[in-house]
């Protein structure tokens, strides 16, 4: 995998060319986001295995992923394991009396206009995006159920493991 | 790497000031996280009519949260009914004397007054289950058990529903299923249907059964049964609004007719006629026994500002001949964040069932297949008003107290001779009071 | 008049069910109103379970809004 071991360069030459940018990437797109710490590009998060969560307020199974999520983080942040949970409340206040019930300890980006949804078909609420480390995507999931947790939980070790 | 947090007692009171600002941020509907997997709903309806039945019905309802979008609910009905019904006979310019349904008692109805039945004591006890389950992706079920039972009448049904999720969560198909089972047993046995009823004898007078003159049906225990299919699409129409179109169809067979309701036979002049002498000129009631209906019904839900208008029409129609028409409305204003007001009108109008008869004529009786004086088969109106007010107490609890107004208008079907002098179906006042609690734990 | 405000909204409820055909359709993640308790086609169950009953007993129409619930003598 030397392609991805020098992703940096490659993908300095597709912008430049301004050709094969759809092509590469591994079909996915790149996020600029907004955290409490600034701007996060999804792209700069190579070498890292990304758990990338689409949630809101409103959304039900959401509030029982948080904990799962901060449980994640705790043990595997140190592993290379990065959370990113992108909020996509209309009103960023809905999301912030959220997180002072179900505190975060993960980082938390805010997109009220819902462009990194669409950007990444989100389906259901939530979704999660597992990426490795090369940052291709690895898998999506659909919804939160307890009972997927351990199979979720093995595959960031196995991509962790890479 | 924790994110850095403000300290946590100011972060609250901002939270709770942007809460404030926003207004009407309602979270019960949606708390229901792992920590409060318990929803329970409470009520308690008092259900009075002008000099009629009162009724008082407390239930419950308990839902779970088992985790993995399963749900189990329970709900238990107590339903106390006591007061007067009417018995279906007309009013007359002499008093009128009737048995009581079970022969036990019998009781005098003044002159001028519509004929009510005073024995009417029941407590009905129902318990309803049902499990809630994705059925694969974008699907789940229900399943659903009920019971209930009356000094007369035992229910139990069972019902399963499938819905299919659309494009994205959008349309949302419905399939259902329900089946019951019904016995009842009317009280001095099962009437023969036409039969003459015992001429009141003053308290001591038999039941329906034998002496009726008929075929000697003196069975204690006949079946209903009632099947109902449902198909309806569920549609999203935008981020405020959420249609749903049902088309049901059903159908009862067995022992359709209400054992307690009579007929008055009459004369040309609108007189009460009797056949033979000591015999009463009432006849009991005879339905049809099986009924298929059919009900398209629609609903509408649409978020104005924060406020909620919640519009249903149903139109339904029967084998009976019965076509009704039903519009109901609901409009939740919200007054604040912690309160609400909902009005409720309702509108009902039906058309009689083709054997609904206020009174018989004398040379009718044997000419007609089926007949019955029940108010409740005439062309008749209902008016509902209603006022509710909503309180939501704290982030897990909620309490309403809900007021309404029923009105009914019952159409004869015939008025003959000097029945012209009497008012046959007078309107029906009810008022309806009920107290809800419900809470999460 | 019933009737005619009757078929008025009958008339408006089936448009509106047409329009759905053209309707602008909501992604999963705004659906932050459908959420809300109040905005459920049924958001008290037991009032609509009371109601439910007293009218089957009342009237002579049922059926329409699903299937389930128990039968009962009801006078």
């Amino acid at each position: 995998m030397t392609r991805h071991r020098s992703w940096q360069p490659w993908l300095v030459l597709f912008f430049s060319l301004g050709i094969f940018t759809v092509a590469h990437a591994d079909d996915l797109p790149n996020l600029s986001l907004q955290t409490k710490q600034g701007g996060l590009h999804l792209n700069e998060l190579r070498g890292q295995v990304v758990y990338l969560d689409f949630w809101a307020s409103w959304c039900v199974p959401c509030r029982k992923s948080f904990p799962w999520m901060n449980d994640m983080h705790q043990r595997y942040s140190k592993d290379g394991l990065k959370i990113v949970a992108i909020n996509l409340d209309k009103e960023v206040n809905l999301a912030k009396q959220f997180l002072t019930e179900y505190p975060a300890n993960f980082t938390v980006a805010y997109d009220p206009e819902g462009l990194s949804a669409e950007k990444f078909k989100v389906q259901a609420m939530p979704s999660s995006y597992l990426i490795d480390r090369q940052g291709k995507l690895h898998s999506t999931h659909l919804g939160f159920k307890e009972k997927d947790t351990a199979a979720m939980e093995a595959a960031i070790k196995s991509l962790l493991a890479k | 790497m924790q994110l850095k947090t403000k300290p946590k007692p100011i972060r609250k009171t901002l939270a709770m000031a942007t809460a404030t600002l926003l207004g009407h941020v309602t979270h019960i509907g949606t708390a229901n996280a792992e920590s409060n997997p318990w929803e329970i709903d409470t009520a308690v309806m008092s259900y009075q009519e002008n000099g009629r039945v009162s009724v008082l019905e407390p239930v419950i309802r308990m839902r779970e949260d088992k985790g993995d979008d399963k749900f189990f609910t329970l709900k238990l009905v107590v339903d106390t009914l006591s007061g007067a019904s009417p018995n279906g006979a007309i009013p007359t310019n002499s008093p009128q004397t009737f048995s009581g349904p079970s022969g036990s008692s019998s009781y005098p109805i003044a002159a001028n007054t519509v004929p009510l039945d005073p024995n009417f004591h029941d407590t009905r006890y129902a318990i309803n289950a049902e499990w809630e389950q994705p059925a694969g992706d974008a699907r789940h079920s229900i399943y659903g058990l009920s019971f209930s039972t009356e000094t007369d009448y035992q229910s139990l049904g069972a019902s399963a529903t499938y819905n299919f999720d659309f494009n994205n969560k959008n349309t949302t198909l419905t399939t259902g299923a329900s089946f019951s089972g019904d016995s009842v047993q009317p009280l001095g046995g099962k009437p023969v249907a036409f039969a003459v009823v015992p001429a009141s004898t003053g308290g001591g007078g038999g039941g329906g059964e034998d002496e009726g003159g008929g075929g000697g049906e003196t069975s204690f225990h006949v079946n209903k049964r009632v099947v109902d299919l449902l198909l309806g699409v569920t549609q999203v129409m935008g981020r405020k609004d959420l249609i749903q179109l049902n088309f049901n169809y059903g159908k009862e067979s067995g022992y359709l007719n209400d054992p307690y309701k009579l007929l008055s036979v009459v004369d040309n002049t609108g007189a009460l006629i009797t056949a033979v002498a000591p015999d009463s000129p009432y006849i009991y009631e005879k339905r049809p026994d099986s009924r298929n209906r059919t009900a398209l019904y629609s609903r509408w839900s649409h978020q104005f500002g924060s406020d909620v208008l919640r519009l249903s029409y149903r139109y339904y129609s029967d084998s009976w001949g019965i076509r009704s028409n039903t519009l109901d409305m609901h409009y939740r204003l919200e007054l604040g964040e912690r309160f609400f007001l909902e009005p409720h009108l309702r509108s009902y109008k039906q058309t009689a069932a083709d054997f609904y008869h206020t009174s018989l004529l004398n040379t009718e009786v044997a000419t007609l297949d089926y007949a019955s004086a029940d108010y409740r088969l005439a062309d008749m109106t209902t008016k509902t008003v209603g006022l509710k007010f909503g309180w939501l107490v704290g982030k897990h609890s909620e309490a309403g107290i809900r007021v309404e107004t029923i009105t009914q208008q019952a159409q004869p079907s015939r008025v003959i001779g000097i029945q012209s002098q009497q008012d046959l179906l007078p309107t029906v006042k009810a008022t309806m009071v009920q107290l809800n609690y419900r809470f999460l734990f | 008049m019933l009737l005619r405000s009757i078929y008025k909204t009958s008339v408006l409820l089936a448009l509106l069910a047409l329009s759905a055909c053209s309707f602008q359709p909501v992604q999963p993640w705004e659906r932050d109103i459908l959420a809300q308790k109040k905005m459920q086609l049924e958001p008290y169950p037991l009032d609509a379970a009371l109601d439910e009953h007293t009218y089957f007993s009342k009237e002579a129409s049922r059926g329409g809004a699903g299937v389930g619930g128990g039968g009962c003598g009801c006078n």
